[in-house]
């Protein structure tokens, strides 16, 4: 599983980003996102006099006024991630803010975009997520305005596919907020089965002319966080449009970007706070799909909020918090590669294991510790001492179901245990069968 | 004209119904929300309180509601309809709680509401997706139960209708049943082809809706007729705060935070042709009690707001 590292917020106008982007690559990420709000973000949307007479101060490009130099401002991006040896794989058109209400934002987001996607070509990325048109445009006509607009990305992708007949480029579509007089709310794309609707007929369309689907989905998680939806109600209907998610956390009411698990709150009668995106849905919707496409992780506000000093530190924690969800969402992935399946631990965690994934990866057996235990079954597995382990069949993966999982990995690496070690975990279980609950109703 | 109604918590009290039902008509209301909700609270319920309200015969019921019926008929306030108590199953609480919510609580209301002489019962849908993990098995669970009083909500002429509600995940509001209009509208449509009759209906709650983040204009174009009753209520897009409409605003322009206008042109759209009812309760206790009488009239007159633009659509 790619995870690419959202750049906004990283420069201003994509200056002076060779430091940065070595911090990138030093936290281990491997891919960066071409993000166009570097170089035109939201906010000149609102004061565009002024961000107008301070790039020309400053000597920048404008590009509301010359979106045809949009190639010129990412040269410097482009060159510092090639020099550090970071992949561009995607990028992100620019997004006019949602409180605009002036309709002639639509003419900036049409050219802006189209020359977004042209420059990305370009660029070497495979994708461009361009949201839709959205200012002043009644519920009614959302449909008809928006088919209109990606039926204009047909050219620039048809031109492209014959230039480049070995390579395919697609236009990623993103579910969005709608801003009502400061509320955020459900907006366009946000119902999964219209978004497949809409999917459905523009490929028609590029299967059509270009011969293939050129249409995607980029699922943005923050997105999904303030909508107040259940992300494993929408993976299954979109499916494998899925092209891209956006992984990113925020306090479900302010479109913020921030570092996943930092947005915490009480709810009633909480004593300490819990996580205001609810990850164990984000998990289970991605798992329900197998999902392994790419990640992007987007933070650009928490960036904000530090103080440069520590970005070196704050990047390289994303990537621990990368990882983490990588190991999260490919459990299943990482249990199938083994022909057999060991467990160590014989409590809760292999009982979740066993509820999970035991019907479908049987483990051969479990071990535990506790002497007293060995002979034992439990959850139709035979509880056998840690020396056991000494003689597995090839191929067979030991699985820690216990949360001392560095003590334990130490004590089977000090028994010359050649068996491949692997971490399992249940903080997020795909079911929480509780027996006693399927009872009255499944029995009635 | 539609007529506007407002839920009897708060106003109708049991040692004085005549009273309240007479201030609601005084504010202007045409019809009442009778709270049966508040007879089984849902925070003893989730507390394993059993009050014994619902242990009485159906005619102790009966009688024991009998001077409400009869203050409403002398106050000219006709009861449209009424909220069921909620929750009806409670994963964690103790089976004899879940016989007796599906055994004594609903069936008994379903009587009461022949007895109060409203065709509308509205019912909260079982939160229990955490427990069985999908919102399908939820659903399924929620059908069950539905199954258990629809046939004599049928016999009696009566429509159940399920409402939004919602959960979270720290201080965070999110979904929970009845959020998906696509799923609710092929729900109700095919119960009400199983039993034949429109049995099921929706009762579309704004403030709920609200702070799930629902846009209230493509939600309820995709219910359309089958909103059969209305929770309407406003919130900071935060809580569940039960507050009258154009309370809450956001930004320094001041425009009320909630769609009004979307709720209205999706009213308009789907044909409603029902009571435009309040549930706003907390504004009776959050105003002084000198203040309250008035506090009613401010939303009956934004009632009658609403009617008078619909009509003028």
């Amino acid at each position: 599983m790619d995870v690419i590292f959202d750049t906004y917020g990283l420069f201003k106008r994509f200056k002076q980003p060779k430091g940065n982007i070595s911090d990138v690559r030093k936290a281990g990420f491997s891919g960066a996102l071409l993000d166009f709000r570097n170089a035109c973000p939201p906010g000149i949307f609102k004061h565009m006099t002024r961000s107008r007479n301070d790039a020309k101060a400053e000597g920048e490009v404008f590009l509301p006024d010359e979106p045809e130099r949009i190639g010129e401002t990412v040269k410097p991006f482009l060159d510092a991630c090639n020099s550090n040896g970071i992949q561009v794989k995607g990028a992100m058109a620019p997004v006019i803010p949602l409180d605009r209400s002036n309709p002639l934002m639509n003419d900036y987001q049409r050219v802006l975009s189209a020359s977004s996607v042209r420059c990305a070509m370009e660029s070497g990325c495979k994708w461009c997520i361009v949201p839709p048109l959205f200012v002043g445009i009644p519920l009614e006509k959302e449909k008809d305005v928006n088919i209109e607009f990606y039926r204009s990305f047909i050219p620039i992708l048809k031109e492209y596919s014959e230039k480049h007949p070995d390579k395919e480029f697609k236009i990623l579509l993103q579910n969005q907020c709608r801003d009502h007089s400061g509320h955020l709310v459900r907006g366009i794309l946000s119902d999964a089965d219209e978004a497949v609707e809409w999917l459905n007929e523009l490929n028609e369309d590029s299967r059509n002319i270009i011969g293939r689907d050129a249409f995607g989905f980029c699922l943005n998680i923050g997105h999904v966080n303030i909508c107040g939806q259940d992300l494993d109600e929408i993976t299954p209907v979109l499916g494998d449009y899925i092209e891209t998610v956006v992984l990113t956390d925020n306090d479900g009411n302010e479109d913020c970007e921030m570092l996943p698990f930092s947005c915490a709150s009480r709810g009633i009668g909480g004593d300490l706070a819990n996580a205001d995106t609810d990850w164990r849905s984000v998990i289970r919707g991605l798992r329900k799909i197998k999902y392994d496409g790419p990640v992007i992780f987007s933070m650009s506000d928490t960036l904000a909020a530090f103080p440069v000093f520590i970005w070196p530190q704050l990047i390289a924690f994303a990537k621990t918090v990368s990882d983490f969800f990588v190991w999260q969402l490919t459990m299943e992935q990482t249990i199938s590669k083994y022909s057999h399946v060991v467990l160590f631990g014989a409590g809760n965690m292999c009982r979740n294991y066993m509820m999970d994934y035991g019907e479908k990866y049987h483990p051969l057996f479990t071990c535990d510790n506790n002497s007293n235990r060995w002979g034992e079954e439990f959850c139709g597995l035979e509880i056998k001492s840690p020396e056991s382990l000494k003689d597995l069949p090839e191929d067979t993966g030991i699985f820690i179901c216990n949360e001392y999982y560095t003590e334990i990995r130490s004590q089977l690496e000090s028994m010359g245990i050649k068996s491949k070690i692997e971490y399992y975990s249940d903080r997020y279980p795909n079911t929480e069968a509780r027996t006693r609950l399927k009872g009255l109703w499944k029995n009635a | 004209m539609l007529e506007i109604g407002v839920q009897t918590h708060n106003i109708v009290k049991d040692e004085n119904p005549e009273e309240g039902f007479k201030m609601m008509k005084a504010a202007g209301f045409d019809c009442a929300d009778f709270s049966l909700n508040m007879y089984l609270k849902n925070t003893d319920l989730y507390q394993d309180r059993l009050n014994g309200f619902f242990d009485q015969s159906i005619d102790e019921l009966k009688e024991f509601f009998k001077p409400h019926v009869e203050a409403a008929e002398k106050c000219g306030i006709r009861i449209h309809q009424m909220h069921m108590p909620y929750p009806n199953w409670i994963p964690t609480a103790k089976d004899s709680v879940n016989e007796y919510l599906i055994h004594e609580m609903a069936p008994k209301s379903i009587q009461l509401s022949e007895f109060l002489g409203c065709k509308y019962i509205v019912v909260h849908g079982l939160k229990v997706k955490d427990y069985y993990g999908t919102e399908e098995a939820e659903w399924e669970a929620t059908e069950n139960f539905l199954h258990t009083i629809l046939p004599m909500a049928k016999d009696m002429g009566k429509v159940t209708c399920i409402e939004n509600i919602y959960t979270s995940t720290g201080g965070h509001i999110k979904e929970g049943p009845c959020c998906n209009a696509r799923k609710a509208a092929e729900r109700i449509d095919r119960i009400n082809e199983q039993y034949g009759c429109e049995v099921l209906g929706f009762c579309l709650d704004t403030g709920h809706a609200n702070i799930a983040g629902i846009d209230l204009e493509r939600f309820m174009t995709i219910l359309g007729k089958r909103i059969k009753v209305l929770h309407i209520h406003d919130n900071d897009g935060e809580r569940d705060l039960h507050q009258m409409p154009f309370t809450f605003t956001k930004t320094r322009e001041n425009k009320p935070s909630t769609d009004w206008d979307g709720f209205l042109r999706a009213l308009k759209k789907s044909g409603f042709d029902g009571v435009l009812n309040f549930e706003t309760a907390p504004v009776l206790t959050s105003f002084p009690e000198e203040l309250r009488p008035e506090a009613l009239h401010m939303i009956a007159a934004i009632g009658r707001y609403f009617s008078n633009r619909l009509d003028e659509m």
